[in-house]
Order: structure tokens, then sequence, then C-alpha cells
């Protein structure tokens, strides 16, 4: 007689949820709204299949590639000031003294604890209101007043400023939480080999924070395409001057519920899923290559 | 009457590593078996198997003549021991001990009665209100023990649960665990992957090698009699000498001939024969340190000894370990103290040892299977 | 060795301090940038319209509490009522959330079964998307499940997370197996043992549920989407409601308003900041 070699019980029951939720609330969206997408622009009822309309539209739409740039320019330049910021407060963050630690992890992050809707309203108010404290401290190096809100560089400028102010905290607490977890017996080594502190950085710092930095890319990608408050309490839906505060999300919103548009509108969503992969496919390939050695 | 039985149980892991291989096995109620063996040598899923926490692929376990190997681990009324004793780190010593019988939906005061009792008897009374995170080593580890005992179980699986104690706390919970089944008669497989932990512990010992038995027999059969050239090696510290050569036969007898050297194994007509009863010549001869006698030079004719240089002599105190190169191999030897101030053996020095052919084992070198002396009587 | 900076003569350990005290002088200027607004809208909570105007007036000319009775007693917008609708919202959802992926990470993180690689291929999927870009039919799904304007047309969305699964199945993953073994030796079923595992990985369940309240209590444009009776709007629409820019409202008022806004997620993280701080050790340290 032999052991029937059945299935080793596990717990099915707790993945019902899961299972239940991500049914209802991603499968069936998603394929309604790709489905939503292929259909001619009708609310509601009496609309009719028109295939890739929607999609070559968008090909032909202005707005929509100008709203593409911005959210394009807005990722790139999120990350590009965010990550080296980060790790520079980071590198601080553990050298200061112990008390003071979390009172600065917790003044940094407090924008990050903040609605970014009243994050916008802070920032325009104190930063860059037509005569707020950003002006001002300006003039008083014969710079500016900037119209932050007015002129299209400083309105792409001032969404990125946001974003940083925004993100900082969390990108620093959490290099300093993978900086925290680097073996100390790395950096004496590197030390005694009479590495400098740059070179402990280049050497040691950096390669094995790799999955840090890339979860924290990859997190203000994935937030720089979906960013919508910010733009829309600045600007409301329309984009602003030139519209250069046009992002993807907000276009989307307008195109939607503003214009009626639905079909466009989802035609426009889904086209930032092949990008958000390709985005992140680009992260991981100048990332992930380096020295070619699994995590 | 057998009381847990084993019956042709294999495990394969991710469909193509055998982890355990028809492993047929009967233990009497009460009795204390050790499984030994190296690392990965399948032991510790023999035991998991045992315990529900693993499926097995092939075969049956039968406890008190019933299957349980369908049961889930809960069911099965046994209680394990793991290395890191596994204790719930949220729990106190009290919560951790009373764990079980709280799952079986015991009442309060019983488990907390029973706790009590138990964790006295292990001298954990003071300690109840710890987490184990404020306990020594080895007060986690009576903890461990204590949950394992308490709930009465039928039979306790025990995996490794000394090696994670310093040498000396070791010997003492060896001798408390010896103790302890003692009193409570509990059948008990116990796993080690150290030799001597098995050889003291067992009233059997199961030597496995990759996830196959190699010998199952009580502790000193199993050193004077080893089955195969593995098992001769596995045990004793240090373990057998093995010595490759061949078999060769003259008038004086038969011979052994290894590397550099020849040895008589007996005189008049002989062979060794293997299970099967067919001559072996390609044989490997095996020797425990203890094996060897220094007689005085003039005593030791050629054929009775083996010649090496003196590489490097231990003192152990009671005995003195004696490293020696014969020719391509390295042996060592084992010698009564107070012997080197007789014929201190200097590094580098020619020394010719006895060996006692009585307690000289034989394994064919294709097989590794043991081989039997038979002198051919009248022929 | 350090070059001679003047602390030649000091010992070792007066030098590190003297680093130490060097750096947090160095990090509390971006920290006082980070923070100023917050504290210039704490001074702003009593200042008058044309006081907020004033460029570079940062302490207003005389202190009140009207402000702050005006928005409780519901002047302009009923605030209390979008406050408790806020909570409620965001808490259920970050209860909601834990719960659904703890289970699923708990069962993806220790077990084998048909599916396993597919389904967690899945769940990673929805990481990847975001999730604004299903605004629409989500939409229509709450339409047609008559849970528009219901705070249940929010919360429900945010509930399955590709991001909380793959954060539980790590962290069941780093379960000594040991102990959960043990559970079952005792005569826990697997159902059980899960209850079992949950204190053992508290910091992480207190961490993840904080990480999605901040995202619950952020979130806008879908509330933006599936909510418009005043009465139940959440805080962020609300509030950027009455930024619009009606002069008329005090700027106090909204002063008020969002540093009230601040004030659960803030609590929320220096409760929680240590679970949070040894949480993210253990993630970054695999």
């Amino acid at each position: 007689m032999s052991a029937q070699p059945g299935l080793k019980p596990f717990p099915k029951a707790y993945l019902a949820p899961f299972l239940l939720g991500y049914l209802a609330f991603w499968l069936i969206p998603l394929v309604e709204g790709f489905g939503l997408s292929l259909q001619s622009d009708t609310r509601f009822k009496q609309s009719e299949f028109v295939g890739a309309q929607h999609y070559l539209n968008l090909l032909d739409d202005g707005r929509f590639f100008t709203a593409l740039q911005n959210t394009g320019l807005y990722a790139f330049g999120t990350i590009a000031v965010i990550l080296p910021l980060s790790l520079l407060l980071a590198s601080l963050l553990r050298g200061a003294l112990g008390r003071l630690r979390g009172i600065y992890a917790f003044l940094l992050l407090l924008p990050g604890l903040t609605p970014p809707s009243v994050l916008a309203f802070l920032f325009l108010m104190v930063f860059s209101g037509p005569r707020g404290y950003l002006n001002a401290g300006l003039e008083l190096f014969d710079l500016g007043p900037f119209g932050w809100f007015q002129d299209p560089v400083f309105i792409r400028l001032s969404l990125v400023l946001q974003a940083v102010w925004r993100w900082t905290g969390f990108a620093t607490l959490f290099l300093a939480a993978g900086m925290d977890s680097i073996p100390r017996s790395l950096y004496e080594t590197a030390r005694s080999e009479g590495a400098g502190v740059w070179q402990r950085f280049v050497h040691v710092t950096l390669p094995l924070l790799r999955n840090v930095i890339i979860f924290v890319c990859a997190f203000l990608l994935l937030d720089a395409f979906v960013l919508f408050e910010g733009a829309y309490v600045l600007l409301g839906s329309s984009g602003g001057p030139g519209d250069a505060g046009l992002l993807l999300v907000s276009y989307a919103y307008f195109t939607a519920f503003t214009l009626g548009r639905f079909g466009s509108a989802a035609a426009m969503s889904f086209s930032l899923i092949p990008l958000v992969l390709l985005m992140l496919g680009v992260l991981f390939l100048v990332f992930g290559r380096r020295r070619g050695k699994e995590a | 009457m057998p009381y847990l039985s084993f019956r042709n149980v294999g495990k394969t892991f991710a469909g193509t590593v055998k982890a355990v291989n028809d492993f047929t096995l009967e233990i009497g109620e009460g009795e204390l078996v050790t499984l030994v063996g190296p690392s990965g040598c399948g032991k510790s899923t023999l035991l998991r198997l045992t315990a529900g926490l693993e499926d097995l692929t092939t075969g049956e376990i039968l406890l008190a003549g019933k299957p349980v190997h369908h049961l889930p681990p809960g069911r099965r009324d046994m209680a394990m021991m793991f290395q890191d004793y596994a204790l719930f780190p949220h729990m106190t010593v009290e919560e951790n001990m009373g764990f079980g019988l709280r799952m079986r939906g015991h009442a309060k005061r019983e488990v907390s009665e029973s706790v009590r009792e138990t964790a006295a008897s292990l001298g954990l009374g003071d300690l109840l209100a710890r987490f184990p995170s404020e306990l020594s080593g080895g007060q986690r580890q009576r903890t461990a023990l204590g949950r394992a005992i308490l709930r009465r179980p039928r039979v306790f699986l025990m995996d490794e649960p000394l090696s994670n104690l310093d040498a000396e706390l070791r010997q003492r919970m060896r001798v408390e665990l010896k103790e302890l089944h003692g009193r409570l008669k509990t059948t008990m497989l116990f796993v080690t992957h150290d030799q001597s932990e098995a050889m003291t512990l067992g009233d059997r010992i199961v030597v496995l090698r990759d996830g196959t038995i190699q010998q199952v027999d009580t502790p000193l059969r199993l050193y004077n009699k080893p089955e195969n050239e593995f098992v001769a090696g596995f045990f004793g510290s240090p373990g057998m000498n093995l010595l490759p050569g061949h078999v060769e036969k003259d008038d004086g007898g038969l011979w052994f001939r290894g590397a550099g050297f020849r040895v008589r194994i007996a005189t008049g007509e002989a062979t060794l024969r293997d299970a099967s009863g067919a001559e072996v010549v390609e044989v490997t001869l095996g020797v425990r340190p203890e094996g060897f006698t220094h007689k005085d030079e003039s005593v030791t004719r050629e054929g009775e000894g083996i010649e090496g240089r003196v590489r490097l002599w231990e003192q152990m105190g009671s005995h003195l370990l004696l490293y020696l190169r014969c020719g391509s191999a390295e042996v060592v030897a084992r010698m009564e103290s107070g012997w080197e101030s007789a014929a201190i053996p200097h590094v580098g020095e020619a020394l010719r040892l006895s060996i006692d052919m009585a307690q000289a084992h034989f394994f064919a070198k294709k097989t590794g299977m043991r081989l039997t002396l038979t002198t051919a009587v009248a022929s | 060795m350090l070059p001679s900076l003047g602390f030649k003569t000091l010992s070792p350990d007066r030098r590190r301090l003297a680093q130490r005290i060097g750096i947090s002088l160095m990090l509390s200027l971006p920290c006082a940038f980070f923070a100023f607004p917050f504290l210039w809208m704490l001074f702003s909570v009593s200042k008058t319209n044309l006081e907020i105007f004033t460029p570079l007036k940062f302490f207003p000319d005389a202190y009140s509490w009207d402000a702050f009775r005006a928005l409780l007693g519901g002047e302009h917008i009923p605030f209390v009522r979008q406050y408790a609708n806020s909570l409620f919202i965001a808490s259920v959802q970050s209860v909601g959330a834990v719960a659904v992926s703890a289970t699923a990470g708990f069962v993806f993180g220790r077990y084998e079964f048909p599916f396993r690689r597919t389904l967690l291929v899945l769940a990673v999927f929805t990481v990847l998307i975001p999730r604004q870009v299903l605004v629409l039919p989500l939409f229509l799904w709450m339409h047609r499940l008559h849970l528009l304007d219901t705070p249940f047309a929010v919360i429900l969305p945010g509930v399955v997370t590709g991001l909380g699964i793959l954060y539980f199945t790590m962290v069941f993953r780093r379960v000594p197996g040991h102990l959960l073994d043990a559970a079952r030796m005792e005569g826990a079923s697997e159902y059980r043992v899960f209850r079992f595992a949950l204190p053992l990985v508290l910091p992480s369940l207190l961490t993840y549920g904080l990480i999605h309240f901040i995202l619950a209590w952020h979130e806008h444009i879908i509330p933006l989407v599936m909510l418009n009776t005043e009465t139940r709007l959440t805080v962020p629409l609300a509030l950027s409601s009455l930024y619009g820019g009606d002069m008329r409202v005090p700027y106090a008022m909204l002063m008020v308003g969002s540093l009230v806004t601040v004030l659960p997620t803030a609590l929320l993280y220096f409760f929680l900041r240590r679970h949070f701080q040894s949480s993210l050790a253990d993630l970054t340290s695999r």
C-alpha cells in the first residue's frame, strides 16, 4: 500500500478575499476599461464599437503628447533630484546625534504625511505665491520675482519641487534603513584598505543599496505617472498656461469628466500601462545589470 | 509488537531529489532510537515525515498498528523538539509550555496546574512569567522540553535538540534526557549528526546515508560489527583507519597487502567472503585506533604489523594519539598513557605497530560491504 | 586619518562627538526648510487674509481661535462630518487591506500550491498598473452597484493591493519555519497557524497599516470621482474646494483645516515609528 501523494493542505480560504477583490476591482475594471476604450464617446448607452479609433486619435492629439512629455519630464526630474538628495540626507542622518535622528526624520517626513492637495496649497502659499517667501528670498539676490504659475518653465519646476518636498523624507528613511543594514565590518574592511569617505560610498554603500534604490526609483516613477492632485490643485484640470502643467492623469480626468468623452479617456488611461511598464523596464536595465549579480 | 512502524517510506522533493528512500523500520514501545548520519542524509526529513510536517511520497507510517501518515501533525499525538527550540517569542514560559493543551481545548486551570508541575520537575518553577528572550540557552532548552513532555504524547521526536548548547551543558542535558526517558518510557526518535550522542543515548541506532538505511543495531554491535565501510568510518573518535589493498594467499596463510606493508590475516586455508558467499580479493582493511599495539622491536616479526613514520602525536591525558604515515596511507593509533615514557616517538622517526587481527574488519573495495573470514575446515 | 581640521588634538571619542554635532547642524538646515511651511501654517491660523498675503510676515498681529471655531462650527463646509468621513474611509480601507494582504501573503509565502506563481505574477501586475488608470471603469462599476456617493465606492477598490500582498509574502517568508511547525505539532490547524503567526509579524502589520492609511488619507482622484454630496466628501476634496478661490473664505480657516488634516498621519507615525523603522530595516536587509 502506498500513500496518496495528495497536496499538502493549505488554508485555501485565505486566498478567497484576495481572489475575489482581484477579480472585482482589478480584472473586471481592466477588461471593461479596455472595452470602453474601443467604444465610441457616448455616455452609458448607445455606444458603438470603434476599434482602435481612440488610440489612433491619440497619435494626432497634440495635447496628449504635451501631457506625455510633461509627465516624462516630471518623472525624470523628480528622480534626478530626490535620489541624490535623499542619499545625502540619509548619510547625514546616520551621522547625526542619536537623539536628533528621530526628530530630523520626522521633520523630513512631515510633507510626506500631508495630503498632497494640502501640500500643494501650502506650497502655493509659502514658496511661490505671487509674493511668497521663495520670491521674496530670491529678490534678496536680485532674482525674480518669478511667475511660478504663469511661466511654463517654472510651472514644471514647481511641480518637481513639490514632489521633492513630498517624497524626499520617505526616500531618505528607506535609504537610511538600507544603510543601517549594511554590516559595519564591510566599512571597516574598506577603511583598512585605504578607501576614503567617497570611495566607501561608491564601492560599498551604493552597490549594497541597489535594491532599495531600485525600489525608491520605481515608486517615484509610478507616482510620477499618476500625479494628479498637485497639478489639479494648482492649475485645475486645464493644464495652466501653455499646457505646461498638463499631466496624463489630469488630461484623462478632464477628457472623461469635463468633456464626457469616456472612450477617449479610457484609451488615454490604457496607453499609460505600456508606458509605465516600459519605463520600469528601462529602470531595471539601468540599475539591474550592474555586475550582473543577482540580489 | 512494534509500536511505530515505517513501511517503505520514501520522500522525493521537487520530483527528483530523493531525500528518503525505501525506509522500513519497526520501533518498539518505549524504545529510544537515534537516527544518525552526515548532514543531508535525510534524517531530519524522516523526522518531519513522522511528525506530519512533510507528506511522504511513498510508503506508510503506522502508530500502534494504525496508519497515521495521512493525519495532520496535531492529530498524531507526537511532540517535537527543534534544534532552535522554536519557542514562541511572544509567549511566556508558562504560555509556551501550555500551548499544546490550550490548542486542544483544555481548561485554563488544568493547563496551568500541569504546567506548574512539569516546570517544577524541570527546575523552571521560578521562570514561568519570563519570555524566551530572558532565558539562558539551557533554560530555553528545558522550556522546549517541558512543552514536549507536558501533554504526554505517544512519541517524542527530537531534531538535534542538544546541538545549540555548549559542550558541558550538552553533556548534562544528555544525561538528563536519558534519565527522563527512563522515567517516562515514551517512545522516542532522536535525530543527531553527532555519533557519540547517538551511541550514548540510543537503545538502537539507525545509520542513514543519502536517504538509505546503512545499518540498524545496538550501539555496541554497531561499533564492533559495522555492516559497511561507511558505518565503520562514521563511529568512533577518531574514526576507523581504512586501508585499501588486496588479499594474497601462500603457504603461510591468508595475507593482506596494503601500500608498503603486508599483514597476516589467518594461517592455513582461509578466504574473505561477502554476504552472498563470493570470495573477494580487492578489500579494505579497517582497524580502529585502539587496534594497534606497539611491541618490542624483536618480537614484532614481518607480517604482523605495519611500519610508518611518526607525523605527530597528541597527548590526550588518559591516552595518546599517534599519527603515522605508512606509504601513501595515514594511520591513527591510540596508545595508553605512560607508554611514551618508555619509548618516546620522535616526529619523523620510523615506528612499527602490530595489528590485533581479532579487532580488524574487512570490507569489499567495490561495494564497501562487510566481509567475513571463513576458514576452510578439513578439505 | 582625518585631515588636520584642528581636531587633531582631540581624543577619538571627542572627535567623533564633534563630528556628530557638525553633521547635526548641517542637517538642521534642510529639515528646517522642509518643515518651515508647516510652522508658517501654524502661525497663520490666527491671521487675517490681509496678513497672510503680506510678504514675509510670519507672526500674526493677534492670536485667536476664531478660525478653529468657524471650521468646527461648520461655516462654509461641514468640516467635522467630512473629517469623520475621511477617518472612516482610511481606517476601514487600511484594516481591510491589511487583512486581505496578510491572509494572501501568508498563503503565498508559506505554501506551495498549483498556480501559485501565476497568481503572484498577477498580484505583481497590480503594483505596476497605477490604480488611477482604472478610475473610469471603477466609476462605471460603482454606478452599477449603486455604491456611488457612498464611502464604499472609495474603500473597496483600495482593499486589494499588489504591494501589500508582495510585502506580506516577503514578511511571512521571513518567519522562522520551526515556530510554525511547533504550532502544528501542538495541534494547530493550518488556519490557526496563521492566527498564531500574526503576533510574530506585528510590526509589519502595523507598518503596512500605517502606510496604507497614509495613502488612503491622501487619496484624491478616486473620492473626487466617486463622491459628490458635500456631506459625503473627504477632507482633501473639501479643502481643495475651498482653495478654489472664494476670497470671502478666511484663509485662516484653510490653515486650520490643513493643520488638522496632517494630524492623524503624523500622530500615527509618531506612535508607530519604532515598528516602522524596524520593519523598514527588515525589508531592506533582504
